[in-house]
């Protein structure tokens, strides 16, 4: 029988089985440390905070605990690939690399995000239910639909396809290293924008010349950098680091 | 099955461990692959496994590039190293995350195999000792029914009687379609198992014939004197000598540790004999 070499739905299937099934136990545990870890914090702020919480207050507590354990998981999705004694099970199983990536992917991007979601009603519900129990505050239901909700979680899935090509791309400390490498890539981007600004206006001297071309430097901003920049932020960077991340995978040896 | 053409490899750049090496392997056979630690066995087996990619030259498997390690071929080759570590799950958590990769995978196979290594219970794999868990694997290995399965020191850590388990399990699997590749310092227990020697030394290959080619041309003996034989390689032991010498008389059994000494220590000697 003919079969697909790039892609297949059941390989797929398998793979995302595979990697729920090894390591459930540590997605139990890191799951239930965090929930404890909301809820307690929660609990103490709703208790012996001198406000009652808005939903950003409620926001603002949960999302980043949920952002940066999603990006420390994604880090680490790897893991078989880069242990000296199992990496050999990973790479000689018999799936492509495009879809252990997507299998990857799917576990830390897409089902994190729906976990978050479920999780970030949950914990919600019980302040609400905390907060009535125990003081007079009341706390709003969050729509978990609204864009204040789905905004951070679509920057998580952005940022996240970078920590996934570090997971593939380091083989030890995976998530320091990225956060490393990316602030030095972030410092280069900065240095250079910074001289190429130098060269360009610092010349010009504080008069009507330099007015007109900074307002023009302002409008240009304005009008074409940020839109362009949003528009690769959000359609152009994640498909560009899952592609790095292929290649990367794909070109991998032991 | 397996065709390498003039492939290059190196750890470091400008330092090649194999050069414009060339081999071929066919089905139906059983390859003992054999050479001196750092001669470059378990990196040739993982070029053939597409976990080394060649710097020059090509190795492939089923007329594919091994390195591209398409899972139509993966899912017809089994791979069991020497050094491994599994995922924390029970026996059967294993197979059922695994099997289903094989599309030839045999469950009553395995069951008759994992209880010949009488290993019957439904243990967490971490929790086994390492020949448990290398008969397993072993065990595993055998029931994907691929038609190319490699080991890589496969008797290591196996006790007494699971050797010689391990020799009537794997001769039993044996067949037209297959191939296995066994790399392996223990040549004393594996020799019977063997029909096709590979030696491999500083990255060459210097030794590639089958155990009939061998049994037709060499004799493996033990004597007192030396006289009157065609020596091509001898060693002192208790009582005498164990001698390899061009084939006289009878057919004798093959002594590997004779072979694989003689071989290292004179190649061209050795293989003059294979020349006609």
């Amino acid at each position: 029988m003919e079969t697909n070499s790039f892609f297949d739905i059941n390989r797929l299937k398998y793979l995302i089985q595979r990697d729920f099934s090894i390591n459930y136990k540590t997605m139990l545990i890191a799951s239930g440390a965090i929930t404890g870890f909301l809820m307690f914090i929660g609990t103490l702020t709703i208790i012996f905070g001198d406000k009652s919480m808005n939903e950003q207050n409620i926001l603002g507590m949960i999302m980043p605990t949920l952002i940066i354990a999603g990006l420390i998981s994604t880090s680490l999705v790897f893991s078989e690939l880069n242990s000296p004694h199992r990496g050999y099970l990973y790479l000689t199983l018999p799936a492509s690399a495009f879809e252990k990536l997507i299998s990857s992917w799917l576990v830390t991007s897409v089902f994190y995000v729906i976990f978050s979601i479920v999780l970030l009603f949950i914990l919600n519900v019980y302040y609400i239910i905390i907060a009535e129990a125990f003081t007079s505050k009341s706390i709003p239901l969050i729509n978990i639909f609204s864009i204040e909700v789905l905004k951070p979680f679509g920057i998580y899935m952005v940022v996240q396809s970078i920590f996934l090509l570090g997971a593939i791309y380091f083989r030890r400390v995976n998530f320091l290293k990225t956060i490393l490498a990316w602030f030095v890539v972030f410092i280069i981007i900065s240095l250079y924008t910074g001289l190429l600004g130098k060269i360009l206006f610092n010349h010009f001297s504080v008069d009507n010349t330099m007015m007109n071309h900074s307002n023009d430097l302002k409008l240009t901003i304005e009008n074409i950098i940020v839109p362009v920049a949003k528009l690769l932020f959000w359609f152009a960077l994640a498909p560009f680091f899952l592609t790095v991340s292929y290649f990367r995978l794909k070109e991998r040896q032991v | 099955m397996i065709q390498i053409n003039n492939m290059s490899f190196g750890y470091k750049k400008n330092k090649f461990l194999f050069e414009n090496l060339n081999l071929n392997i066919h089905k139906g056979s059983i390859y003992g692959l054999l050479g001196r630690n750092g001669a470059g066995k378990t990196t040739l087996l993982k070029q053939i496994l597409g976990l080394l990619y060649p710097a020059k030259g090509e190795c492939l498997v089923f007329d594919k590039p091994a390195n591209e390690r398409l899972p139509e071929v993966l899912n017809n080759i089994y791979f069991i190293p020497e050094e491994f570590d599994l995922p924390n799950v029970t026996m059967n958590t294993f197979i059922k995350l695994h099997a289903p990769f094989y599309p030839k995978f045999n469950t009553e196979l395995l069951n008759k195999y994992l209880s010949e290594f009488e290993i019957n219970d439904n243990s967490k794999l971490n929790s086994l000792s390492y020949g448990q868990k290398k008969k397993f694997l072993i065990a595993f290995g055998l029931a994907t029914c691929t038609q190319i399965l490699i080991l890589d020191e496969p008797t290591n850590g196996l006790d007494i009687p699971s050797k010689s388990q391990f020799r009537k399990i794997m001769a039993s699997s044996m067949d037209e379609e297959r191939c296995i590749i066994i790399s392996t310092h223990q040549v004393r227990n594996l020799a019977s198992l063997l029909d096709h020697i590979i030696v491999l030394e500083k990255g060459k290959i210097i030794f590639d014939h089958s155990t009939f080619d061998i049994s037709s041309k060499l004799s493996f003996i033990q004597t007192k004197e030396l006289t009157d034989l065609e020596v091509l390689y001898n060693e002192e032991v208790l009582g005498g000598h164990a001698v390899m010498c061009r084939k006289n008389g009878e057919e004798t059994k093959i002594d590997l540790e004779l072979l694989f000494n003689g071989i290292v220590s004179n190649t061209e000697k050795v293989n003059n004999e294979f020349k006609n």
